[in-house]
Parts: C-alpha cells; sequence; structure tokens
C-alpha cells in the first residue's frame, strides 16, 4: 500500500510498528495498520494473541514499549483523556457497574466527557442519550437499577453509554459478550449502521462467523503478530485457520456468513 | 424521568437539580439541626430551653452556669456533627476508590497510623497535648502515601485492601506496645481514647476540627460529581474520559485528610463511614453527587446520637460513641443482611 493511497483514506487512528511487552516473549510484535473511517473492522485470533492488547493500545489505556499509535498525528497516549473521550470511545470488557445506579444515569456517563461544571444534562445530552438507549432496545429498563439487571441487559445498557458518547471511533473489547442471539446480531448491526454513519469501528470479536457476517475487514492476529488481513473471504480461510488456530476445519459459505466447522466433528 | 430544578442561563450554564435527593438531604439537615439542639439541651445538668436560646442567640448573654455547662457541650456536638460528616466522607471516597463497599478509613491504615502518631508522639516524644493533633494527621497521611505506594507496585484493588490491612496489624501491635508500658490511669485513659470518644473535647479541639473541615467538606461536594466515572472500574472510566489513577490518587489523599483530624482528637470510629455510605446509597442511589452530601449528612446525625446517647442514657455509666456506632452499625448489618435475604 504506497503512502499517496493511506490519506486517501481518511487515517484518523492507526499503529505504527508497534510492539507490547518485554523479554523473549513480547504480547505485540511490530504491528502496523490503519483503522478506516465507514469500515467495521474485526481483529479475530486465538486466545492470548494480543487482541485486546491492540484495543488498550488504541485506547491510550496502555503505552507501546515500541513504535506508535497515532490519533491525527499525535500519540493517544499523550492526549488528555477527556479529549481524547470526544474523540474514541471504547467498550471494555468488564462488566463492573455500580449496582444502585439508575439505567439512565449509566448511559448517561456516556455524556460525560462533554458536560462541564456548570452544563450538564442539556438538552443535546439527553438527545444523544435517548437514542442511544432507543437503539439499543433499553429504553424499558431506563428506571431500574443496575443491580437487577441480567448480564446481557448489563452489556446492552453499557454499550448504550458507549453510543451515547458521540466518538467518531468505536473500539468494542468482545461487545457480544453474555448476549443472546438475536441481541448478538442486534449489537453487531448497531455497530455495522455506525460504520455506515462515517464512524470507525473496531471490534474483538470471538466468533469467526460474526466477524464474516457484519466486518468489512478482518484482521487475523497471531502470537502477536498480523497473520492475515483483509475482506472475510480472504482472512477466514480453511489453510489460515489450520497455520493460526491449529485446527482442521471445513468452510461453508451462507451469503456473506463464512462458517468454520471443525473437521473432526463432521466425521 | 426523574423529576429536577433546572438551573439555567444562556448556553453555558444548565444543572438539573434531582428533586427527591434534595428533598432527603433537606430532611437529613433539619433533622441534625432538631437534635443538636437537643443534644446541647441533654445532660446531667438540665437547661431551660430558654436559656439555651439565649446563650444561642447574638448579642444576649445568658447566664454563667449555662455558659459553664455548654463550654462542655457545644465542642462534642460540633465535633460529633463534624466528625461524622468528616468520617462519613472519607468512607464513602474509599468505597468508589477501591470498589469495595466494606471499605472504611480502618482499610488504609489510615486510623491506625493517625493513632500510632499520637501515641507514639504523646508517650515516647513528648509533644504538647495541642500539637498531637497535626502530629497525628500528618501520621494518618504518611500511612495513606505508604499503603498507596506499596500497593501501586502491585496494582491492583485487593492489593491495596491486603497491603492496608498489614499496614494496619503491625502499626496496631506497635500501639498496644506503647499502650501497656504507662501506668494503670493512662491505660484506662488510651483505651478509652482508641475506642473512639468525645469526652475529652475542647472547644479548641472543635475549632481545630472545624478549621480542617469546612475546606475538605467544600472539596469534597466540588469533586464528588467527577468521580463518579470510577464506578465503572478503572478502564472503562478512562474510556469515558476521565483520568483514573489521578483521580483515585487525589480521592485518596482527601480521604486520609477528611479521617486524620477526627481520629487525633476523638480516636477511630469504626463502621461509620460503611453505615453511612450504605443507608445513603439506600436512600437515594449511586451518583457520588447525590450520595455522598447525603452519606456526609447520614454520618453526621449518626455520631452525634451515639455521643448524646452514651453520656445520657447509661448514667452514671458514659459509654464512648465509638462502642455505641459499633453496635448500630452490627445491628444495621444484621438487619440489612436479613431484609435482603428475605426478599429474594
Amino acid at each position: 500500500m504506497t503512502t499517496a493511497r493511506i490519506q486517501e483514506q481518511e487515517t484518523a487512528l492507526g499503529l505504527r510498528q508497534v510492539s507490547f511487552g518485554y523479554g523473549a516473549h513480547p504480547v505485540l510484535d511490530a504491528v502496523s495498520f490503519n483503522v478506516r473511517a465507514g469500515e467495521l473492522l474485526a481483529i479475530v485470533g486465538p486466545n492470548g494473541c494480543g487482541k485486546s492488547t491492540i484495543l488498550k493500545l488504541m485506547a491510550g489505556l496502555i503505552r507501546p514499549s515500541a513504535g506508535e499509535v497515532l490519533l491525527d498525528d499525535l500519540p493517544v497516549a499523550s492526549i488528555p483523556r477527556r479529549k481524547l473521550a470526544r474523540r474514541l470511545t471504547l467498550l471494555a470488557q468488564s462488566n463492573e457497574a455500580p449496582e444502585a445506579m439508575l439505567v439512565r444515569d449509566l448511559v448517561g456517563l456516556g455524556r460525560f466527557s462533554h458536560e462541564g461544571w456548570l452544563r450538564r444534562d442539556t438538552p443535546e445530552d439527553r438527545r444523544h442519550i435517548d437514542g442511544a438507549m432507543r437503539r439499543m432496545d433499553v429504553e424499558a429498563l431506563a428506571d431500574r437499577r443496575v443491580g437487577e439487571l441480567s448480564g446481557g441487559q448489563l452489556q446492552r445498557c453499557r454499550m448504550a453509554m458507549t453510543l451515547a458518547q458521540d466518538a467518531d471511533i468505536l473500539l468494542l473489547d468482545e461487545p457480544t459478550n453474555h448476549l443472546d442471539l438475536k441481541h448478538q446480531y442486534a449489537l453487531l448491526e448497531v455497530a455495522r449502521t455506525q460504520a455506515l454513519a462515517g464512524r470507525a469501528v473496531v471490534a474483538v470479536l470471538h466468533d469467526l462467523t460474526h466477524a464474516s457476517l457484519h466486518a468489512d475487514r478482518i484482521i487475523l492476529m497471531s502470537e502477536g503478530r498480523i497473520a492475515a488481513e483483509g475482506s472475510p473471504a480472504d482472512v477466514l480461510t480453511v489453510e489460515m485457520m489450520e497455520a493460526v488456530y491449529g485446527i482442521r476445519t471445513v468452510a461453508m459459505p451462507f451469503g456473506r456468513a463464512i462458517v468454520h466447522l471443525p473437521e473432526g466433528a463432521l466425521r | 424521568m426523574r423529576r429536577a430544578l433546572l438551573i439555567r442561563s444562556g448556553r453555558h450554564v444548565h444543572i438539573p437539580i434531582a428533586l427527591r435527593p434534595a428533598a432527603i438531604l433537606l430532611v437529613l439537615l433539619s433533622l441534625l439541626i432538631i437534635l443538636a439542639f437537643a443534644a446541647l439541651d441533654l445532660g446531667s445538668t438540665p437547661l431551660p430551653a430558654g436559656e439555651l436560646l439565649r446563650w444561642l442567640a447574638p448579642f444576649i448573654d445568658a447566664t454563667r452556669e449555662t455558659d459553664a455547662v455548654l463550654l462542655l457541650r457545644w465542642p462534642r456536638v460540633a465535633v460529633a456533627i463534624l466528625g461524622g460528616a468528616m468520617i462519613a466522607a472519607s468512607g464513602h471516597l474509599l468505597q468508589i476508590v477501591s470498589r469495595n463497599g466494606l471499605a472504611d478509613p480502618g482499610l488504609l491504615g489510615i486510623s491506625q497510623g493517625t493513632m500510632a502518631a499520637v501515641v507514639l508522639g504523646a508517650a515516647v516524644l513528648g509533644i504538647p497535648p495541642q500539637w498531637l493533633a497535626p502530629a497525628g494527621l500528618v501520621g494518618g497521611l504518611a500511612t495513606a502515601i505508604l499503603v498507596l505506594s506499596l500497593a501501586y507496585r502491585l496494582a491492583s484493588t485487593t492489593g491495596l485492601i491486603l497491603v492496608g490491612l498489614a499496614v494496619s496489624i503491625v502499626l496496631g501491635a506497635l500501639i498496644e506496645i506503647v499502650m501497656v508500658q504507662g501506668g494503670m490511669a493512662q491505660f484506662a485513659r488510651w483505651l478509652a481514647w482508641s475506642h473512639g470518644s468525645l469526652t475529652a473535647v475542647s472547644a479548641e479541639n472543635a475549632r481545630m476540627v472545624a478549621i480542617w473541615a469546612l475546606p475538605l467538606i467544600v472539596l469534597t461536594l466540588l469533586v464528588a460529581r467527577s468521580a463518579t466515572p470510577l464506578l465503572l472500574g478503572r478502564e472503562q472510566a478512562a474510556a469515558i474520559g476521565a483520568a483514573p489513577q489521578k483521580l483515585a490518587l487525589l480521592l485518596t489523599l482527601l480521604s486520609a485528610a477528611l479521617v486524620a483530624p477526627i481520629v487525633a482528637v476523638v480516636g477511630p470510629i469504626s463502621f461509620l463511614g460503611l453505615i453511612a455510605a450504605h443507608v445513603a446509597r439506600k436512600l437515594v442511589g449511586e451518583r457520588p453527587q447525590e450520595a455522598l452530601p447525603v452519606s456526609m449528612a447520614c454520618g453526621a446525625l449518626l455520631l452525634l446520637v451515639a455521643d448524646t446517647a452514651g453520656r445520657t442514657l447509661f448514667l452514671p455509666l458514659v459509654v464512648p460513641a465509638g462502642i455505641l456506632v459499633s453496635v448500630a452499625g452490627v445491628a444495621t448489618f444484621l438487619i440489612a443482611a436479613r431484609f435482603t435475604s428475605s426478599r429474594r
């Protein structure tokens, strides 16, 4: 890819030769890629391949031990959190949430970076909060306490909080955790809609079928490096599965989706 | 939708104030004023209410006896109210920082650090009484910083609690070694103080506490809102735009500063921070901007009631407020546990 082409694609956020970790077994080893506005990028790979570490680096929660994570040519970890939060948000994996808080207030926390000492809960804030709750289908839970929610309901409310933040870059760490089939699909559809609206969405996904169905581009990680990058059909091949996951699979395409089943299970 | 009073001016000021928490706070503060009045009135020497009013009113002189009696009572009432509020705020802030509903100033070794400095200062270094409170404050802050910097290397909440406990136990042993060195009379005084007692509070103590309390309480109320993201855990807090590390450090120092002068003057009051924060969350929910003021009001009420009850109900016996708060704390938890289990 030439430099000229990178510039054409509105590269907001990108990794340049990023390594993380010390000693003989670095978690990430000289990883480079750009996040493009208007696309849903899925990061997949086996356990411990460094997927979540990439998201934390992109969110500026940790600093690379070598290389740079840049947002508008500035290292993300050097941007003040409040300013950064108006551009970029992360749905972290932990589902820690204050039990006695009302769902509406939890979603409202997404507006934290937009509020001031004397200005909060403005009509604009409310519009974003209401819109996010509608999109995640949690309006009916608005007056419930967080402690009363099921794991899946809480996850949808946390996603609503992330949407309410109204950032151009959404980083989602295994967002379909705890969700049932319907809501897994619904959440990834919302993520797609966000990408179609011109935002950049990066999701760490476990489920390769989800990735094939919803992602525009997939990065397949293996042992801290990028093993393959490209469209779902290019990346999720039987050969790649064997090389990266160490398991022989049979691939079955269904429209956009590619389903990989372990060969051993089909005998 | 929650009902709220909207303060609005132009494009830059837009502050909705939720009505229910505001109403609850108002009720608690009114109760506090009534009880403070009662606490001034109650005691082994009864005062006519008229005398008390004359004493309270500006430019009217009360009788000498009233002056003398109230000179003993007002510092206690003032310290009970301010101290209760400060301990409650300190405990509540630590609960937010550690994400542990059981956190208490005792947790970080702050109480023990303050006590150790006071005990060592008085018994070993011979520091004059008026300098014991500042010495205790230095001890409490030093312990908080020590515990935080040790726990920083462990980089986890559990690490913080473990380090705090370990430091508390070591300091507790140190305190007891010093306490048993003196004679019987000395030991009895130490013992009363180590359970949290307002008996010896002087007007000078009350002034010292007030000087600490006012700026710290104002600061607590100002930072309450920005502490909210910490409730989501460090990573998510950073993702929504907070600086969790800085915030946690600031809040821990604030909670140490809130509790140190009280421990120096009154001794440690365990359970108070825990009960007050628990009740506040039940009443107004989790948002610190609403829960913290309610917590402080509850703490003030609780310590005032405990101290007044301790010095009036069991006469001629005077029960240290710390012990009554602990009893109330255990009772609260038994009731809460029973209530919660029967509901499920």
